[in-house]
């Protein structure tokens, strides 16, 4: 187990990380919270050392986006999603960033994952591979897949307005 | 594109609160977690203590199998005793001499029930030699009262068995410890207790080595010779009763005589000769006041025929002292009177000389 101050340290360094691949996953703010802690939880028990700071996050990423994918196989969670929390979250978020979240958001899981990993983590192809256990040319085709899909939904107004439409 | 996405996640910013609830949740795990790291202490604990009961269960069990509860000593000239359990299984054989412990060399006798360790034992080449005509087989058990007899029986019948008679004995178990102090078995320690009563000099050490038949016999022998002793002793009392009575007779007669003044006079040197011959010792444990009118009773029969008659023997005995003084007057024969009368002057005489005396 470890010590308390490196788990707190790794809690206010990753906290942001964790909480952005919740968010994406995650419909409300009660599940996201479950996860957070969870994934944290994980880290509090997982003993072997890593082998440096690069390790450590994506450790905690793959960590992370594994707890969440497990929270929503949940057959009582899949059952009961409530969309509501999504945007009393969004709400805070300014007009134009809303409108990328939201098309984030309306990606399938695996397109969500990769497009996250390249695009704010900064991750190559390789090392996005690498932590969702795919192969590097998956991730390839997910990025340019998911990439497509953005610029379809961003591009059309009508696709933001009728995800809108939908979600509410 | 890639700058809008990041810049629109960079609006994702945990929410304080929730970096905080995080950690207080962290935090209450660990201290929760304490203790599934202290469970396999506990456990292993918990596993010690139960291991430790059940050896202290088998230990326990097994002393308690093992305590020796009763005794039953086998002694002809060898020596041996059987220490049973409390299910009358043999839990140790102990020779008490070397003829003994040549028995019980190969014999295996543990756990065995004591009847077959007694089959055993007497079906043994080194026990037939001293099985013969003359010795005597003896089994002393010491046990609870509940045991007692059961091991008898069980001894003795096992014993007969292998076509042996036997004697058997019981003592306490205090006794028995006493035996095993002294190292001897308990049959000849018994025998000892009851040899020292009558001789003092015979040790413990001269016991061991001799064999029981002998020692049977030195105690019956004591035992024979103290049976005449009681026999002087009632001889000696009835003389003594004899002599009392003799005395208390001689005292009432002179009662009588003085307060019969000078009836019997005449009789009295005859009633004399009767004291001294014809008295026999069966009548001394008559009272005076009964012997009183028997003694007129056998004056009469030995000297004047006409007194013993029934009818005043009855009259008289049944009368108490003072009357009977008075009664005869009145009761014998007129004859008698005179007779009584006629030898005043003599009774009166003897009892002057008597008193002389």
């Amino acid at each position: 187990m470890r010590g308390e101050t490196e788990v707190n340290h790794a809690v206010d360094t990753y906290a942001d990380m964790v909480r952005r691949v919740c968010f994406y996953h995650l419909k409300n703010q009660a599940d996201t919270e479950d996860v957070f802690q969870e994934v944290f939880l994980k880290y509090m028990l997982h003993d072997e050392p890593f082998k440096n700071k690069e390790h450590e996050k994506a450790w905690l990423l793959r960590v992370a986006i594994n707890a969440c994918k497990d929270y929503l196989k949940n057959f009582f969670r899949r059952n009961t999603v409530s969309l509501d929390s999504l945007y009393e979250m969004a709400a805070e978020i300014p007009e134009s960033h809303r409108e990328v979240l939201e098309a984030v958001l309306s990606l399938p899981g695996k397109y969500k994952d990769a497009i996250y990993l390249h695009y704010y983590e900064g991750y190559s192809a390789a090392e996005i591979g690498q932590i969702l256990g795919k192969k590097e040319n998956t991730v390839y085709s997910l990025l340019s897949r998911g990439r497509g899909m953005l610029k379809d939904i961003l591009t059309d107004g009508d696709g933001e307005h009728s995800f809108r439409k939908t979600g509410r | 594109m890639a700058n809008r996405i990041q810049d629109a996640f960079d609006n994702i910013k945990t929410e304080p609160q929730l970096i905080e609830s995080t950690k207080q949740f962290l935090s209450k795990k660990r201290r929760n977690s304490r203790m599934p790291s202290r469970r396999p202490i506990f456990y292993g604990a918990l596993a010690a203590v139960c291991m430790a009961l059940f050896l202290l269960a088998g230990i326990g069990g097994y002393s308690w199998a093992q305590t020796p509860v009763s005794y039953v000593a086998i002694d002809v000239n060898p020596s041996i005793e059987l220490a049973l359990n409390r299910f009358d299984r043999v839990v140790s054989v102990r020779g008490y001499n070397t003829e003994g412990m040549e028995i019980l060399k190969d014999l295996p006798l543990r756990g065995k029930l004591y009847t077959a360790a007694i089959e055993l034992i007497m079906g043994s080449k080194a026990m037939a030699a001293y099985l013969s005509e003359g010795a005597d087989l003896v089994f002393t058990i010491a046990a609870d009262s509940q045991r007692e007899s059961a091991l008898k029986s069980g001894a003795e019948s096992s014993a007969s068995h292998c076509g042996h008679s036997s004697q058997s004995a019981s003592v306490d178990l205090e006794s028995a410890l006493q035996a095993h102090t002294y190292g001897l078995s308990l049959g000849k320690y018994y025998a000892w207790l009851q040899l020292i009563q009558y001789d003092d000099s015979v040790t413990i050490e001269d016991c061991r080595d001799m064999s029981m038949a002998e020692l049977h016999r030195r105690i019956s022998e004591y035992e024979s010779g103290e049976e005449e002793y009681p026999n002087e002793d009632t001889m000696q009392e009835d003389g003594n009763t004899y002599e009392e009575e003799h005395h208390l007779e001689e005292d009432t007669y002179e009662e009588e005589h003085h307060l019969e003044g000078d009836a019997y006079g005449e009789e009295y040197p005859l009633e004399e000769d009767a004291y001294d011959e014809g008295y026999v010792p069966e009548e001394g444990d008559a009272s005076p006041q009964e012997h009183h009118p028997e003694e007129i009773e056998d004056h009469g029969n030995g000297n004047h025929s006409e007194y013993g008659t029934a009818t005043e023997n009855e009259s008289v005995s049944t009368e108490t002292e003072p009357t009977y003084t008075e009664s005869p007057p009145d009761t014998a024969a007129p004859q008698e009177t005179g007779q009584q009368q006629n030898n005043n002057g003599h009774g009166h005489r003897y009892r002057q000389q008597r008193s002389h005396h």
